[in-house]
């Protein structure tokens, strides 16, 4: 009875309740959507990268190199020659050196070049190797291997041709359009900006940029500066000049710091040795910050809401004075009237926090592949995590402790009620 | 006795050296059909509230139905008047968003002797003369004489011994006023309740068989309006 009383009087003032639950959604929506946002993108980012002891580029900040060589964000301040590439690789500590050149892309997905011990070394998540779906490496200087969301959104099968364009933009003025490429191979999905890219050896790279009828705009050269330059066509051979980066392993990780050091006072050239790990904590801390301010800010648009929802059941008890004095002459006590208000603000939580959850993963499903392919964020569309539940019964629980205030004051106006005319 | 009063004396804790009340005494035997009239402002509201024990005299001695409500706590005035008054205003006896019905399922509900049971009610509606596809439509889209019907019946549901009626008919015209009065009269004569009409309509006191003035139960005299 007490629900049902409480149903019919919410429905009863339908605007502003409808105001209310609207105000509320959208605070449930920020408040879910910056924590699910802020979860799924750490985890994402600690997933994209294991087993790799050191990343190597060109002398610029720790983290911009993090972001650029692993996940594809923003752009490589300068490359590295194919001289110290070799030198590192035939450093005796040196397990394995795989090689990252950055710069082209396929309609909006980036495409690395790189050569087949990639695909053996780079691991991700809990130490889980790249697998095939389909195909195999490349061989041939015209082979590409597709990252999963890449063959799937773009619906590209195995022997497939394809052509890639000169920068990152997802509508490019240079197309290298006489060198198709042949897709080869279809990586499985492993959740990691992997999915997003597309895979070709050095000398695929190379290749498309060794063209005497293939120029750049001089405006394109400028911006593009940092990635690989394009050749003359006097360069006969198909040997790199330069790469972006490169990612080490090492025979034993004792040695990381020593070279780390190595590499960093090599003379030869400026570069810059980082361990992926540090590199993300130091991420996290620059992260943290914000991480807290927006989590504050969505906090209090929840508790104003809250506030409002409190303000319009306090002038709603004003306008029931009639109601709350029949319902005590038929016998509720106020603590029935104290709980009646508090069941509608507990009602128009829940219905708030139902829809700001369904809106969030209808946005969360539209947005998802302009957060893959803009900024290579993996957001999966199911919200539902113990902490996503922890924070709606944290709501729940914070609106029925706002809406004390006015179930205090029904409760002590019914108390006062008599039979005045 | 249905009501006894002796020696009450009130007054608004607000407003402690004005009293409003002063009972020495009054009574109303079983089945008895009381009409009292007076102008507002002698204490009419109060004494009701009073006599449904929703205030509290501190002073004097209150017995309804043989029950002490001066000696009561709140919560077993809330129970005893939910259980054993029955009360009709002159207004807002409904909850205006709910039906026929559910506003007397209500007031069921908040006696806790029985549960309710919906043939009593279908029952007292027709006997109320209501039509049927009026029982589900929200009250406030009914007719005032309608809604004073539903009244009568929201307050008969729980089999109250006392049925308190405050001005019940001032809201509607005369051919409404003399069906109302018929229909109540019937139907406490019927089930025997004892009925206390307040009203300061003294053309209707021809239906009762007991008259008095709320000067002569009130020795105080009407200063202050209410």
């Amino acid at each position: 009875m007490l629900i049902k009383l409480a149903i019919k009087s919410l429905r009863d003032r339908k605007g502003s309740v409808i105001l209310s639950i609207i105000a509320m959604t959208v605070s449930v929506f920020v408040l879910l959507g910056v924590e699910h946002i802020r979860t799924q993108t750490k985890e994402s980012f600690a997933n994209t990268v294991s087993g790799t002891d050191l990343i190597v580029g060109a002398r610029t900040g720790s983290l911009n190199l993090l972001l650029y060589s692993v996940f594809k964000i923003g752009n490589p301040t300068n490359n590295i020659s194919w001289r110290s590439f070799e030198k590192i690789a035939r450093n005796p500590r040196v397990k394995w050196a795989v090689p990252l050149s950055l710069g082209d892309s396929h309609k909006g997905f980036r495409v690395l070049g790189t050569d087949r011990t990639y695909f053996q070394h780079f691991s991700y998540g809990n130490q889980h190797s790249l697998l095939f779906e389909k195909g195999k490496a490349f061989d041939n200087v015209f082979d590409v291997v597709l990252g999963y969301q890449v063959a799937d959104k773009l619906g590209y099968k195995l022997g497939d041709k394809l052509v890639l364009a000169h920068g990152i933009a997802k509508t490019s003025f240079s197309l290298h359009t006489d060198k198709p490429f042949t897709i080869v191979g279809i990586l499985a999905p492993t959740g990691t900006p992997v999915d997003q890219t597309l895979h070709v050896g050095l000398q695929g790279i190379e290749a498309i940029h060794f063209n005497g009828q293939e120029v750049s705009s001089p405006q394109t050269a400028k911006t593009e500066k940092g990635y690989h330059q394009h050749k003359q066509p006097k360069f006969a051979h198909l040997e790199p000049e330069s790469i972006t980066a490169l990612m080490l392993g090492l025979k034993s990780k004792i040695s990381t710091f020593k070279v780390q050091r190595e590499i960093n006072n090599d003379t030869q050239e400026p570069l810059l040795a980082i361990l992926p790990g540090v590199a993300l904590s130091e991420l996290w801390q620059m992260m943290k910050i914000l991480e807290n301010t927006l989590f504050l800010i969505s906090i209090l648009v929840f508790i104003s809401a809250s506030l409002s929802v409190s303000a319009m059941l306090l002038s709603s008890i004003k306008q029931r004075t009639r109601e709350i004095q029949l319902l005590r002459v038929i016998g509720a006590s106020p603590l029935f009237l104290f709980l009646l208000i508090e069941l509608e603000a507990f009602l128009i939580a829940m219905i708030s926090s139902a829809l700001g959850a369904t809106i969030l993963m209808i946005s969360l499903f539209f947005a998802q592949s302009f957060l893959a392919s803009y900024f290579n964020l993996q957001i999966s569309i199911n919200i539902f995590s113990l902490n996503t539940l922890m924070i709606v019964i944290a709501m729940l629980c914070t609106s029925l402790l706002v809406a004390t205030i006015p179930s205090i004051t029904g409760y002590k106006q019914s108390k006062k009620h008599t039979l005045l005319d | 006795m249905a009501i006894s009063l002796s020696n009450v004396h009130f007054s608004y804790p607000s407003l402690p050296r004005t009293p409003v009340l002063n009972i020495q005494s009054w009574s109303l035997t079983k089945g008895e059909h009381a009409f009292i009239y007076g102008p507002s402002g002698c204490g009419k509201s109060t004494l009701l509230s009073i006599l449904a024990g929703l205030l509290y005299s501190h002073k004097g001695n209150v017995t309804v139905l043989n029950q002490r409500l001066d000696k009561m706590s709140q919560r077993q005035r809330d129970a005893f008047r939910s259980k054993h008054i029955g009360y009709v205003f002159q207004q807002f006896n409904l909850i205006p968003y709910l039906n026929a019905i559910e506003n007397i399922q209500l007031a069921s509900y908040f006696s806790t002797s029985k549960p309710s049971v919906n043939e009593d009610i279908e029952a007292l509606l027709i006997t109320l003369n209501l039509e049927k596809k009026d029982w589900v439509k929200p009250v406030r889209t009914l007719s005032i004489g309608q809604q004073q019907r539903i009244a009568i019946a929201r307050a008969l549901i729980n089999k109250p011994n006392l049925l308190i009626a405050d001005e019940p008919t001032s809201s509607l015209d005369q051919e409404n006023r003399d069906a109302f009065m018929t229909l109540l009269m019937s139907i406490v004569e019927k089930n025997s309740i004892t009925l206390l009409f307040v009203s300061h309509d003294m053309s209707l006191a021809h239906y009762f068989t007991r008259i008095e003035s709320l000067n002569d139960i009130n020795q105080l005299e009407c200063l202050h309006a209410n």
